[in-house]
């Protein structure tokens, strides 16, 4: 989901590559709290990087995270992101 | 996956039984009559931006688009029945979740997801003449995103009352779209939901305190061991966290504004600040002093012998009942409960099972809490010393231990007298009101936003958002 708004969100003045909070957030269905916690772990896991201040926040993918390469050839081939994300089926992209 | 085929959009097969979906059908216009008389106001021409939910499991839930709100597929949506589900607290904790309404708590039951449903028109209702001062194109289709979920949030609720009670739920459902926020012959049924919401602060402070009592409530309902129930509010979170979202970015965009103009001016005065177009904190202070306070309400009583039998019959439980460890029976487990003894506020330990209320109000209050530490890293931000405080839980209060007693928001208790001539130190007062509104106009223009509030995200080097995410026909 972050991918996807990274990439395509709804708010076009920003900079390609920047999830913005607001975009995050209504996608996610998450609450604020539950939002936070998952943005920690995600960027204490290196797959994120959260820059800016509260409540401006904006989410970029880390580059060694390699989720825009797999969302462009989901996307090309078709395939629902999630389904290779969250199910870590990378086979479906062969 | 919803099948968005069917004139009411659904993922129960409504198809499949006749005489349910005829009587929806039947409902289907009284709504949406109701949305028209009672819901946001010169809006039926405009293209808004929203999001549908297209799905309840993980294959992206929602899909954006723009959509004409009259047109809004409104429907019926469930998370999948998980066969082996039982009861997780209560006289029946381990028995299988019930999938019809047992015959001795039908009324109970009834009486609780009538008073839910009765929530989501009534707010619909109360921030009805907002779109007239929206202060941007974003905050209007925010606006309208809530108005519309709290709309399919009413259908979630009818759905119970006409499939699981038969006459008396479809008169109970008509009686739904009646009722009207304020109306002094027709009231709703809960007093916050009758409260004006007469300019955008007390719109995000209503979406930040009192739809996360919504959020309270269904996440307690959520625990039910009557499964339909149990799967409608589960969705309804879902949808329901986006509001929460919108009241607490919302508040904090209007303390970042009032904060950089303070800095800019370097003015502190509240006058001063007011001079310059933007909220003062102390009258923000004021606004969060009142939401909370009338939100708080409505968890009832303390001490509740309602609630109490809710909880042990199985209707609803305690917040995350499911991931709570120990007794799920508490038929010896004690909660500190706060009352007034003479003129001081004490503490003392009640029956965990009486006490129900307390506890659920107890962790909304912690979560209110978490959103206003964030808040308060905005004046930090800019070395500004106010902080937002919550008023002692005693402030204000018409319901519960604290009811008739006159307590300041440091936990006072002080001569009704006194009070009084205090009352305007912590609650807004008309001319407070009247300020507000005096800076309310509606900003239609792309990429604007109003003096008072700053805008959502920064932009591409200084540039402004401009997304339509309204489009005037």
């Amino acid at each position: 989901m972050i991918a996807r708004q990274a990439y395509h969100g709804a708010l076009r003045s920003k900079p390609p590559g920047i999830a913005t909070m607001p975009e995050v957030h209504e996608a996610c269905g998450l609450d604020v709290d539950a939002m936070y916690s998952v943005l920690r772990i995600l960027r204490e896991a290196g797959l994120i990087k959260v820059e800016g201040e509260y409540p401006f926040e904006e989410i970029r993918l880390a580059d060694s995270s390699g989720i825009r390469e797999i969302l462009e050839r989901c996307e090309s081939a078709a395939i629902p992101l999630e389904d290779v994300v969250v199910d870590l089926r990378f086979d479906l992209l062969d | 996956m919803i099948d968005y085929a069917e004139r009411i959009p659904n993922n129960v097969d409504l198809a499949s039984d006749k005489t349910l979906q005829r009587a929806l059908e039947k409902w289907q216009p009284a709504f949406l009559g109701w949305w028209n008389n009672a819901g946001p106001v010169e809006s039926s021409t405009l293209d808004v931006w929203l999001r549908t939910a297209i799905s309840v499991d993980k294959d992206g839930w929602a899909n954006f688009g723009y959509v004409r709100m009259p047109e809004y597929r409104w429907g019926i949506f469930l998370v999948p029945r998980e066969e082996s589900r039982t009861i997780q607290f209560g006289d029946h904790q381990g028995e299988p979740a019930w999938q019809e309404v047992p015959g001795e708590y039908r009324s109970t039951l009834r009486r609780i997801i009538v008073t839910q449903g009765d929530t989501e028109p009534a707010s619909v209702e109360q921030q009805r003449l907002l779109g007239a001062t929206a202060p941007s194109l974003y905050d209007l289709r925010n606006l309208f995103q809530v108005n519309v979920e709290e709309g399919r949030h009413l259908w979630a609720m009818v759905y119970l009352l006409h499939r699981y009670f038969g006459r008396d739920g479809r008169e109970e459902a008509e009686a739904l779209l009646e009722r009207r926020a304020g109306d002094a012959n027709n009231p709703r049924i809960l007093t916050a939901f009758n409260e004006e919401t007469r300019h955008w602060l007390a719109f995000f402070m209503f979406a930040f305190f009192t739809d996360r009592d919504g959020k309270f409530q269904l996440a307690s309902l959520a625990e039910s061991a009557f499964d339909p129930l149990y799967r409608t509010c589960r969705f309804m979170l879902t949808e329901e966290a986006h509001h929460l979202f919108v009241g607490e970015a919302g508040v904090a965009r209007v303390i970042q504004r009032t904060c950089e103009v303070m800095r800019d001016h370097k003015v502190s005065d509240p006058a001063h600040v007011r001079a310059l177009g933007v909220i003062d904190l102390e009258t923000i202070q004021k606004f969060l002093n009142f939401h909370y306070s009338v939100t708080l309400d409505l968890y009832g009583s303390e001490i509740s012998s309602n609630a109490a039998n809710y909880y042990t019959t199985g209707l609803k439980g305690r917040f995350e009942e499911s991931k709570l460890s120990g007794d799920h029976k508490l038929s010896s487990e004690e909660y500190p409960v706060q009352e007034v003894e003479g003129n001081r506020v004490v503490t003392r330990n009640v029956p965990a099972l009486t006490a129900i209320n307390a506890r659920l109000r107890d962790d909304y209050i912690q979560e209110v809490q978490a959103g206003l530490d964030r808040w308060n890293r905005i004046p930090a931000q800019f070395g500004i010393p106010f902080r937002c405080v919550l008023p002692h839980i005693g402030f204000q209060r018409k319901i519960g231990n604290f009811a008739g007693y006159h307590i300041d928001p440091a936990g006072e208790v002080m001569t009704e007298s006194e009070w009084n001539s205090r009352r305007y130190e912590w609650l807004p007062s008309p001319e407070d009101h009247a300020f507000i509104e005096s800076l309310m106009g509606r900003v239609l223009e792309r990429g604007k936003f109003a003096n008072w509030i700053a805008p959502p995200v920064r932009g591409i080097k200084g540039m402004p958002i401009d997304f339509e995410y309204v489009r005037f026909n």
